[in-house]
């Protein structure tokens, strides 16, 4: 079976990955819920729920692909017909996007605020009316269109929806909505023309806020039995393009809301910038009046959920391009090579060592060892036993472990050689034994192996290695675009070096490494905070060369490290900005408010940074260790004005955890006394 | 293709910029006529013979490689377009009207114009300038009439026991001569000297065009200086002094990547030009041009990109862009 196209190119399966770009045919194509037995995504959304709700999320975490999916046309799709989809669901979706309203016009050109709040909320329920009549009109069309009483009786009820008298060209259901685009057009001209004429008083407001968002639904239900006891469904995306002003029009009506008629409102994680509503600002009551859905952080947190999402993701996308072979969910991880770490990654790491050992160059970490050894005790012969016996030919890996356990463990009152000597005993025995063998040897392995490869590869010029199946998963955090985007990228560095991915041979640890940095170049530059981008970037740098010096140091404190807390109210108003604004860009993720931190009671904040770019840094993509953080080093990091002092910070907190600072504390001041047993016997 | 070892950090970052780059020229404007396994072929011609490490070699030969500048069939199709509209018949539509002096008269004189007006490639059918003459007619809409091949545009006659050729077609009075790529311009002067005298000598009206998609400035400044063309020559694309290598105001020598050295760079476009090439080691005429076409190479560019034995190589070498010699 062929992926190439007609004009010789080879398709990308994932290079469509934004859901506005989707037909509506695409919608359902490239749609995937959670595994059986699993609630469905479309639960997540609570389309028959009367309670409100903001569908908040990142980038790409799949907002307006669940809300299409609930929306009239997809509905339609679906069924294969509408009002048997109404009936079966018991909702319709009326979706419109804020986008393409071009909420901006709404403003200056010689107006006040006042006018401006009350001509949007006119022209944008105009809207939302127009949005519902042809979101609806596809269920009526057969019976209630068809029928002269039903379309007298619905313009009865109309008509008194309206202040005044409507025009008289409005005799059914199809010129009510004539008429009603016909009042948008004339609101946008009148709004467009105001620049020149600086007036608006060609606008006649002729119903009363709410009368047609609510009213309409009420009718259709009243006079079409099959909608009696639906739910109508606002699905409003991309809010995060209203002003605060525009936002409050639409708080009112989630306030106001009545019996059949509810909303979900999808924004950016930033999107919704007041709760206030008009009149007397008084703000909508969480739970009371909405509820909050954070959907990248609801996959984040259910991890085996999100996992079988991901693969039917993938899996999807390779159906619907008919040029891959079958692949079964239970396979798929086979097409991602991966690092093996069999053996405690002997092939892997001698790999990596194995041009310099070739040539007889001593391998780095024991060079900085024996140097500071040599340094500190004065000893030259002492200094090369001790290496000696942690250093490890047949497996670098180990050695390096060897070398971490050995500046884990030392203290004044040990003995250099012997402490050496018990680790190569328990290295040997691990080999031989198992995990079970050497169990605290095994700890440090299994908590900082991925570190200490890193640090290898890193020693000999090497970029750390991301890649495996489950690795991206991890990487895309949630968020399905991040994981599309990672595959793009994937996909075409493995087409370059001429393989043929997720056909036999697996995509190699190379193609996924390169396009995992490609993804992270992407997902670095996509997201443009917009006024404060040079400072949110500044930030997030230092946060991050913070956690990549640890996770490179001699001697980390914490294993697989991407993770930070702080306690929140100790930190100034300008740094909770900055961390507010990377967290709303998704540079870093909040993932616990909770925790408390280990010398203090008062409640500390986790973050993570997103590991979608971990590889821009070279920190781990695994959230296990998690750094606690002062605020007043935070104050530093996030202030971008004196860059020597942020690096002075930095170097000053990993100090400890490099040479010679490890031995210094523990054998220079002492080694007299230490040094006796050496050579004992 | 990963980062050889043995670089510097700073010259592994450029390396994968370098990488990524020529990824995405060959997804978008390659036409994907390469892969990892080519440049990696390509990357291995680099022995070291410079002196430097293979792979700091390597590395430079990989910035020249993302400084390539190619032109698929799209872009030739539209440069085409161009070449009809601003090199011929805007003029030409400009000279009628100012000799006419009613919109009837003009379209007359304009449809006269263009029946006496036929359109050849530069070269023998099978060369590169006959070739553009398919997607010629095609993106110009014209019609199988306006063409002529080069061959038949002399018969032979016969008087007082001499053989002489004279124009076949007298109704014709304007020759336009089709070329990809003008660089030296001695292809153009040949063709000139050989071919065209006795066309213009024939009949004094006759006039003989040279349009080219590119044209490096001093090679149309011969031809206009040299040949029949004259004044009566013009290139879509007039390539300065910046599109030649080694020049002072190169454009691939400004603002070089810190990991990237100017002495490698010249000293790697020296040393295995004249290895490849003793005589011309940046290209025919020393012409120093980094550019392809998709139905060829031009031996104006850099032989590195698309020498091989083939051509008279010394040394084996892997093109990265094939060129099809003309023998």
């Amino acid at each position: 079976m062929s992926n190439i196209s007609m004009d010789n190119q080879i398709d990308n399966p994932f290079d469509l990955t934004k859901a506005s770009d989707f037909s509506d045919r695409q919608v359902i194509d490239f749609w995937v819920d959670m595994a059986a037995g699993q609630s469905s995504l479309v639960s997540f959304i609570k389309p028959k729920s009367k309670t409100p709700m903001f569908l908040l999320g990142g980038k790409g975490s799949g907002k307006t692909h669940l809300m299409r999916y609930c929306s009239s046309t997809v509905q339609n799709l679906r069924f294969q017909n509408l009002r048997e989809a109404v009936t079966s669901e018991g909702y319709l979706g009326a979706y419109t996007n804020a986008d393409g309203l071009n909420v901006h016009r709404f403003k200056g050109k010689g107006q006040s605020d006042d006018i401006w709040e009350t001509v949007f909320a006119y022209s944008f329920e105009l809207w939302l009316a127009s949005t519902f009549l042809e979101a609806l009109e596809p269920a009526l069309a057969d019976i209630e269109l068809r029928s002269l009483e039903w379309q007298r009786i619905f313009i009865s009820l109309v008509r008194p929806l309206f202040n005044s008298e409507i025009d008289s060209s409005v005799v059914d259901f199809k010129t009510l909505l004539v008429y009603l685009n016909l009042c948008r057009k004339k609101v946008d001209s009148e709004v467009n023309h105001s620049a020149f004429t600086r007036s608006l008083t060609g606008i006649q407001i002729n119903f009363n806020p709410g009368a047609l968002v609510f009213g309409l639904p009420k009718i259709i239900s009243s006079t079409c039995s099959f909608a009696e006891d639906t739910l109508f469904l606002y699905l409003i995306d991309e809010v995060e393009n209203f002003t605060p002003e525009q936002q409050r029009f639409l708080n009112t009506l989630i306030r106001y809301r009545r019996e059949n008629v509810s909303f979900r409102i999808g924004a950016r994680l930033y999107g919704i910038k007041t709760y206030e509503t008009l009149g007397s600002g008084e703000p909508i009551k969480q739970d009371a009046e909405f509820e909050p859905v954070y959907l990248d952080a609801m996959l984040r947190e259910n991890q085996s959920q999100y996992e079988s999402l991901a693969v039917s993701l993938i899996l999807k996308r390779l159906e619907a391009s008919k040029s891959y072979r079958f692949i079964g969910a239970d396979r798929l991880a086979e097409k991602f090579n991966e690092v093996s770490s069999a053996d405690y990654f002997r092939k892997a790491s001698l790999e990596v060592t194995a041009g310099r050992d070739s040539a007889g160059k001593d391998r780095p970490h024991l060079q900085r060892l024996r140097r500071a050894l040599d340094k500190a005790i004065g000893d030259e012969e002492i200094s090369r036993s001790v290496v000696a016996q942690l250093s490890f030919l047949d497996n670098p890996l180990l050695e390096k472990v060897n070398v971490l356990i050995f500046y884990k463990r030392l203290s004044k009152k040990v003995d250099l050689f012997k402490l050496a000597e018990e680790i190569n005993e328990e290295m040997l025995r691990l080999i031989e034994k198992g995990p079970s063998g050497a169990p605290d040897y095994y700890n440090t392995y299994s908590h900082f192996s991925s570190d200490l490869f890193a640090q290898l590869c890193r020693d000999y010029g090497k970029k750390p290695i991301y890649a495996g199946l489950r690795t991206l998963i991890r990487i895309s955090q949630g968020v399905p675009r991040n994981l599309l985007s990672l595959l793009k990228h994937i996909h075409r560095r493995s087409v370059f070096l001429g393989e043929s991915p997720f056909d036999e041979n697996p995509i190699s640890v190379e193609a996924q490494a390169s396009g995992i940095n490609d993804a992270s170049a992407w997902f670095w530059e996509d997201a443009q905070p917009d006024s404060h981008g040079t400072l949110v970037r500044g930030v997030v740098e230092n946060i991050a060369t913070l956690i990549r010096t640890i996770r490179y140091s001699e001697n980390p404190s914490e294993c697989d490290l991407c993770s930070f807390k702080v306690i929140t109210s100790d930190l100034s108003a300008d740094a909770i900005k900055v961390l507010k604004m990377a967290e709303n860009w998704s540079y870093i993720l909040k993932v616990n408010t909770n925790s408390s931190s280990k010398n203090d009671d008062r409640t500390s904040t986790q973050y993570q940074i997103n590991p979608m770019l971990a590889s821009r840094w070279g920190i781990s993509e695994s959230r296990r260790g998690v750094i606690e953080m002062k605020s007043s080093m935070l104050e530093i990091l996030t202030s971008l004005i004196d860059p020597e002092k942020v690096k002075k910070e930095i170097s000053e907190r990993v100090e400890e955890m490099n040479l010679p600072k490890i031995l210094e504390n523990k054998i220079f001041l002492t080694r007299n006394v230490r040094q006796s047993g050496l050579f004992d016997g | 293709m990963k980062a050889p070892d043995n670089l510097t950090d700073e010259q592994i970052a450029v390396w994968d910029q370098l990488m990524t780059r020529v990824l995405t020229l060959n997804e978008r404007i390659w036409e994907q006529n390469i892969n990892g396994d080519l440049v990696r072929d390509w990357l291995h011609n680099f022995s070291g013979k410079t002196g430097a490490p293979v792979e700091v070699e390597r590395l430079h030969g990989l910035y020249l490689l993302s400084q390539f500048m190619y032109f698929g069939i799209r872009e030739i199709r539209v440069l085409l377009r161009s070449l009809y509209r601003d090199l011929f018949l805007m003029p030409l539509a400009k000279e009628v009207k100012d000799r006419t002096n009613s919109i009837e008269e003009f379209r007359s004189e304009i449809k006269r114009e263009l029946d006496a007006t036929r359109f050849l490639g530069v070269g023998n059918p099978s060369e590169s300038g006959v070739h553009l003459l398919y997607y010629f007619r095609q993106e110009n809409q014209l019609s199988k009439e306006a063409f002529v091949d080069a061959a038949r545009l002399y018969e032979t006659k016969s008087a007082n026991g001499l053989r002489y050729r004279v124009p076949r077609f007298s109704a014709v009075k304007r020759y336009i001569f089709l070329d990809d790529l003008c660089g030296s311009g001695q292809t153009a002067i040949d063709y000139s000297k050989d071919f065209l005298p006795d066309l213009t000598a024939a009949d004094p009206e006759i006039k003989v065009h040279y349009f080219s998609l590119f044209a490096t400035r001093s090679g149309m400044q011969r031809v206009r200086d040299e040949t029949v063309f004259g004044a009566n020559s013009g290139a879509v694309y007039e390539l300065d002094e910046s599109y030649k290598w080694g020049d002072v105001s190169s454009r691939y020598i400004v603002g070089l990547p810190d990991a990237i050295s100017l002495d490698i760079l010249l000293e790697i476009v020296d040393v295995y030009g004249r290895a490849l090439h003793s005589y011309y080691p940046f290209g025919f005429q020393d012409s120093g041009l980094l550019l392809g076409f998709s139905h060829n190479t031009p031996d104006n560019t850099l032989p590195l990109i698309w020498m091989e034995q083939m051509h008279g190589s010394e040394i084996p070498w892997y093109p990265i862009f094939k060129r099809y010699p003309k023998k």
